[in-house]
């Protein structure tokens, strides 16, 4: 995107003239904010009349070709630098002259290299990993204090190594389970892969592998995630301060990348333990320039139904497979090619005669080509496929049934990068997404059946954005980070619309022709941060962010079932709307081997979606009129120790939040606490390497516990005892907490040996708290007058032994 | 169909959460006390029924209080009956002697001179009376209940169990909704709500119904089974529905959030007045 310059500031190219009336209602404050952007810029370059010179290049591992994420480009005469983006590439601009370049990234042993800049030159590195002891580390993989210098905030990054080091749920390491570890981020409920980040809802989070859109993140009604970590190179998590790059949902971001593939020799890993087992292999197809990675994985039916005392769920199927796969193909210094690909399913069947059947699953796809303008513009063009579909239903000769549900998004982005100049660093892209929505259609099977077919209304939809941010460095201590993402929705036919009057009764409905486009939706979302730095080791960030919200989720229930369903934007449901404050101090301790942090959070939600009162969701055509709108609000603060280095690392994270919902006709209109609403939550993780060969890891959570609704009053009818409630959430489960233990025993390997093998044993739930998973209220069976209440508890301490291979 | 699936749901629910449970104590807040109606009239030659009781606290742990002494009245435009409590005391109001109630009209329940805290209140509901559908026939087929089912259900080795298949024509105007309860040799086996089976029409409307299995009965050959098909509207699916969510059908964290049963009686009464036209189908089980 080549802008004209001129001494007076840049004056407004065609293109933005053309953009303004191809958009009708573009704003002028949008015009006023672009020129205000580009005056900055050209001021910048203004002041400095010398010519720069361009460094550029990618920093990789040594041992497997894998671009190293985040690795630090540090210059020691200007004390400043840079880190490599998603790609492992850089970009740096000084004055000619004599530099010398340190490159690292914590686990690897840095590189320092002395350049003379005279011209503009590539320089890729290679970075070896260092020995044993320091590899147990929880990583960001960043100069020391990163943290302390990055306009970044409420985000953190975990790598594969670390989500590994984390004692799981029936020894299945799993991303998701980690990032509930986090400040900021609760977990919905006992073993469910929902969460909820800063008050937000469940659907409020996007969760992108290599980009492309999951939807639905859990295996086997969320106990287990779709992310195989064995396939993961890197994860980030946003809990505000969104990129302008990514949009779409209120709360959080959750960036998942696989590995590329080893590009120099092949090799794999895999494991088998309790629940499932999985089998990762990689290797070069070209060496040095082709790669690819596949990873695969499968759990045991019968072990997951344990202690089931009914015989007859035995022969039951429940189990669960997803496959990863990457192709990768440097094509030349300046191009690349990505296809990656991620496809899992549950199966879930029940009954012998005629019997029940559930399956549902993720499927994604990215295409990408990744290519170097120059030494300063980087560029991605990227296609992006995602679907999400549940089938169920019964094969029987006159009562068969079959329902299924279908989400597909296909998006083609195109994202830039362009590193201006040392102190302003821009990201530019658009991206548009066609969405289908088939949410749910329900008909019988098998020749003479009694059931006609009930469909809910499918409808189409196209999405865009189009952003622009840039990174600029003020002077030394002040950097700022500030960004315009434009939205838009449009609802596209074919599709059927009811119309609903004010109390919600339909009134008729209307149908809309193929690609007839009837109702859109606009949105400004602006994105701001700033990092203070008072010194070489703690500085002051704060960030505003608004995000758009057009898919939301029709989910009833406290933890997520598969059969929740993806609802657009229509005529009858606005977009929902957040805006966030956060403020926050950071600070590092002893040489930067501690990392302290306490962040501040205000988040003000519109248009929040709740459900009426025994809403009917299932295969309800009217389903938008059993919706209703509110509004939420959220604060609070998060404290974070934690400590990269040495035998010793883990963190302390500590949650202190509140998050309240206000929705017309529910709870009478007022104010109820918000179901994902916990006080308290601490969460403790320690990893400590006995000897080189032996860790032993803990994890212990404590959070108050989650609101309920109990009632306060009874009434008899018929034979039945019903309940009488008051407020929502008015009361608390019991507080929860647990212990997990875990020890990894690595088998000596000796010189000529292929393999690496090692052991896993964890514990989960250590000291056997039975933590309330849901409160039961039921008459006596001797008395049915007097009524008890029990707690339902699912999990007991759970031991776990998983063994892995690795050559 | 809908309440099938919710079932099945429910049960794929319970699989999870029946494995572990402990007995805790819970104290709860007290709630102001409601009247409270059950109130059922039919197209049947009977005493029509009306029983009125109070809300008491959630472990009160002991029978709802009744209400004696109110002013219990029914009418549908034409005729107004007057209800008296019978016996004196007990909290149910019936006509006076046996009535047969005609269907297509407007019921409209009258109840005065309820003392609840010091305060004498009035309460008013009205419930259309919609013509039912006739079955065509039922018939029966014998059967052995699977493992699954003989474990729910409480299965006695020595008892014959028997299928009721249903047989008739819907009526293609869709809304209708409809519940279904059993007799055997005139005992109302039924007689919790729960076992009843009513569905709204949407997956069946205007369709022939060819032999759907309704029940799974415990009798024995020489029985009479009757099968009633009692007209309800919108209002009582809803609540059922609702009284169902509420009690036997919740399924913990799955369901949606717990909230307060609406019924069709004002002033912050709760419970329902139900006025349906029922026609019954017989068959004797032979062998």
């Amino acid at each position: 995107m080549k802008m004209k310059n001129n001494r007076n500031g840049i004056v407004p190219s065609s293109h933005l003239c053309r953009a303004k009336s191809k958009h009708g209602t573009m704003p002028q404050y949008l015009i006023a904010i672009l020129f205000l952007l580009f005056s900055f810029q050209s001021n910048a370059t203004e002041n400095t009349p010398a010519k720069k010179i361009t460094i550029s290049g990618r920093v990789k591992d040594k041992k497997n070709g894998e671009e190293l994420i985040g690795a630090s480009v540090y210059v020691k005469e200007t004390k400043s630098g840079s880190s490599t983006n998603t790609y492992g590439f850089y970009s740096i601009s000084l004055e000619p002259g004599v530099y010398n370049f340190v490159y690292s990234f914590v686990g690897y042993t840095s590189i320092e290299k002395q350049i003379n800049l005279k011209e503009n030159i590539t320089i890729n590195i290679e970075l070896e990993e260092q020995a044993k002891i320091t590899k147990e580390v929880v990583v960001t993989g960043e100069k020391q204090n990163e943290n302390i210098v990055k306009t970044e905030m409420s985000t953190v990054k975990l790598d594969a190594k670390a989500i590994r080091q984390i004692p799981a749920l029936m020894g299945e390491v799993d991303v998701i389970k980690a990032i509930q570890l986090l400040p900021g981020v609760q977990s919905t409920g006992e073993g469910g892969s929902g969460y909820s980040v800063r008050g937000g809802s469940t659907d409020q989070n996007l969760i992108l592998l290599d980009e492309s859109t999951v939807y639905n993140a859990s295996h086997l009604m969320g106990f287990f995630s779709v992310f195989n970590n064995d396939a993961v190179k890197d994860v980030k998590l946003y809990k505000g301060d969104i990129p302008a790059e990514y949009g779409g949902r209120l709360s959080s971001l959750l960036d998942v990348r696989m590995k590329e593939g080893n590009l120099k020799k092949f090799s794999g890993s895999g494991g088998i333990g309790t629940i499932s087992g999985r089998v990762m292999f990689e290797g070069p197809i070209i060496e040095d320039k082709c790669s690819f990675m596949v990873s695969g994985r499968r759990s045991w039916a019968d072990l997951f139904l344990p202690l089931a005392p009914n015989k007859e769920i035995r022969d039951n199927k429940l189990f669960f497979y997803d496959l990863n796969a990457k192709i990768n193909y440097t094509i030349s210094d300046k191009d690349r090619l990505f296809l990656s690909g991620y496809l899992g399913r549950d199966i879930f069947q029940f009954g012998k005669t005629d019997p029940f059947r559930m399956s549902w699953g993720n499927q994604t796809v990215t295409a990408r080509w990744n290519h170097l303008f120059s030494q300063k513009l980087f560029a991605n063009f990227t296609f992006l496929f995602s679907n999400y579909n549940y089938d169920l239903g019964q094969n029987s000769a006159i009562q068969g049934f079959n329902w299924t549900s279908n989400l597909q998004d296909e998006s083609i982005k195109a994202d830039f990068g362009y590193f201006l100049n040392t102190s302003n660093t821009l990201k530019f892209g658009l991206i548009t997404t066609l969405h289908s929505f088939d949410p749910g259609r329900a008909k019988g099977s098998g020749g003479s059946s009694i059931f006609n077919e009930i469909a809910v209304p499918g409808s189409r939809a196209l999405e865009h954005a189009v952003f622009l941010s840039n990174e600029q460095k003020v002077n030394a201590l002040l950097t700022l980070n500030y960004g315009l993402r434009f939205s838009a929705f449009q609802s596209m036919g074919k599709s059927t619309v009811y119309n609903f009057d004010g109390l919600y009764n339909t009134i008729d409905s209307t149908v809309h022709k193929e690609f007839e486009f009837y109702k859109n939706y606009f949105g400004l979302e602006p994105r701001f941060g700033f990092n203070f730095l008072i010194n070489e080791v703690s500085s002051v960030k704060g960030s505003y962010s608004r995000t758009n919200q057009y898919v939301h989720l029709a989910s009833n229930s406290t933890v997520g079932t598969p059969l929740d369903v993806w609802l657009p934007s229509s005529p009858n449901i606005k977009p929902q709307l957040a805006d966030q404050f956060s403020l926050g101090y950071f600070r590092n301790l002893k040489k930067n081997m501690f990392e302290t942090s306490v962040e501040i959070y205000y988040k003000k939600m519109q248009n929040q979606i709740d459900f009426k009162d025994h809403a009917s969701i299932f295969l309800n055509p009217k389903l938008e009129g059993e919706i209703r709108f509110g509004e939420a609000y959220s604060y609070g603060a998060e404290f974070l120790i934690r400590k990269q280095t040495g035998k010793l690392t883990g963190w302390v994270a500590y949650t202190l939040s509140q998050a309240k919902r206000k929705v017309p006709e529910i709870n009478e209109g007022r104010w109820y606490t918000a179901p994902y609403d916990k006080t308290h939550n601490v969460s403790i993780v320690g990893n400590y390497a006995i000897t080189d060969r032996i860790t032993v890891s803990a994890t212990w959570v404590y959070s108050t516990g989650a609101p309920i609704t109990l009632p306060t009053g009874r009434f008899t009818y018929g034979n039945i005892i019903a309940p009488v409630y008051s407020e929502r959430n008015s009361y608390r489960m019991p507080d929860y907490h647990r212990l997990d233990i875990g020890l990894t025993y690595d088998f000596k390997k000796d010189e000529g040996d292929i393999f690496e093998h090692s052991l896993n044993f964890s514990v989960y739930n250590a000291y056997y708290r039975k933590n309330a998973y849901m409160i039961q209220l039921q008459p006596n069976k001797d008395d049915p007058n007097i009524t008890e209440a029990y707690k339902v508890y699912l999990f007991p301490i759970i031991p776990a032994i998983t063994y892995n291979l690795k050559f | 169909m809908k309440s099938k699936l919710l079932i099945y749901i429910f049960i794929a629910a319970s699989v999870i959460a029946t494995s572990c449970s402990e007995k805790i104590d819970l104290k709860l807040d007290d709630t102001y006390t409601r009247l409270v109606v059950d109130a059922n009239i039919t197209t049947e030659h009977k005493y029509q029924t009306v029983k009125l009781s109070l809300t008491s606290n959630y472990f009160s742990n002991s029978a709802s209080p009744v209400v004696s002494g109110a002013d219990v009245t029914i009418s549908n435009g034409d005729t107004t009956m007057v209800l008296i409590e019978n016996p004196s005391g007990s909290g149910i109001y019936q006509t006076l002697t046996p009535v047969k109630l005609p269907y297509e009209k407007k019921y409209t329940l009258k109840i005065g001179n309820v003392t609840i805290d010091d305060v004498t209140k009035e309460y008013e509901s009205s419930c259309f009376m919609r013509q039912t559908m006739t079955m065509d026939s039922i018939t029966y087929e014998k059967f052995e209940p699977s493992h699954m089912q003989a474990g729910q259900y409480g299965v006695d080795p020595n008892a014959t169990y028997y299928k009721i298949n249903g047989w008739g024509q819907d009526s293609p105007i869709p809304g209708d909704y409809y519940l279904w309860e059993y007799y055997i040799n005139d005992t109302l086996k039924t007689d919790t709500i729960s076992e009843c089976i009513f569905t709204d029409d949407l997956l069946v409307n205007g369709n022939y119904i060819p032999g759907l299995t309704m029940f799974l009965i415990n009798a024995n050959p020489g029985d009479t089974v009757k099968v009633g098909t009692y007209s309800i509207n919108k209002e009582f699916y809803d609540f059922i529905t609702s009284l169902m969510l509420e009690t036997a059908w919740n399924a913990g964290p799955m369901s949606g959030p717990p909230s307060n049963i609406k019924g069709n009686i004002n002033n912050g009464a709760l419970g329902f007045f139900r006025a349906t036209d029922v026609t019954f189908v017989s068959v004797g089980i032979k062998e």
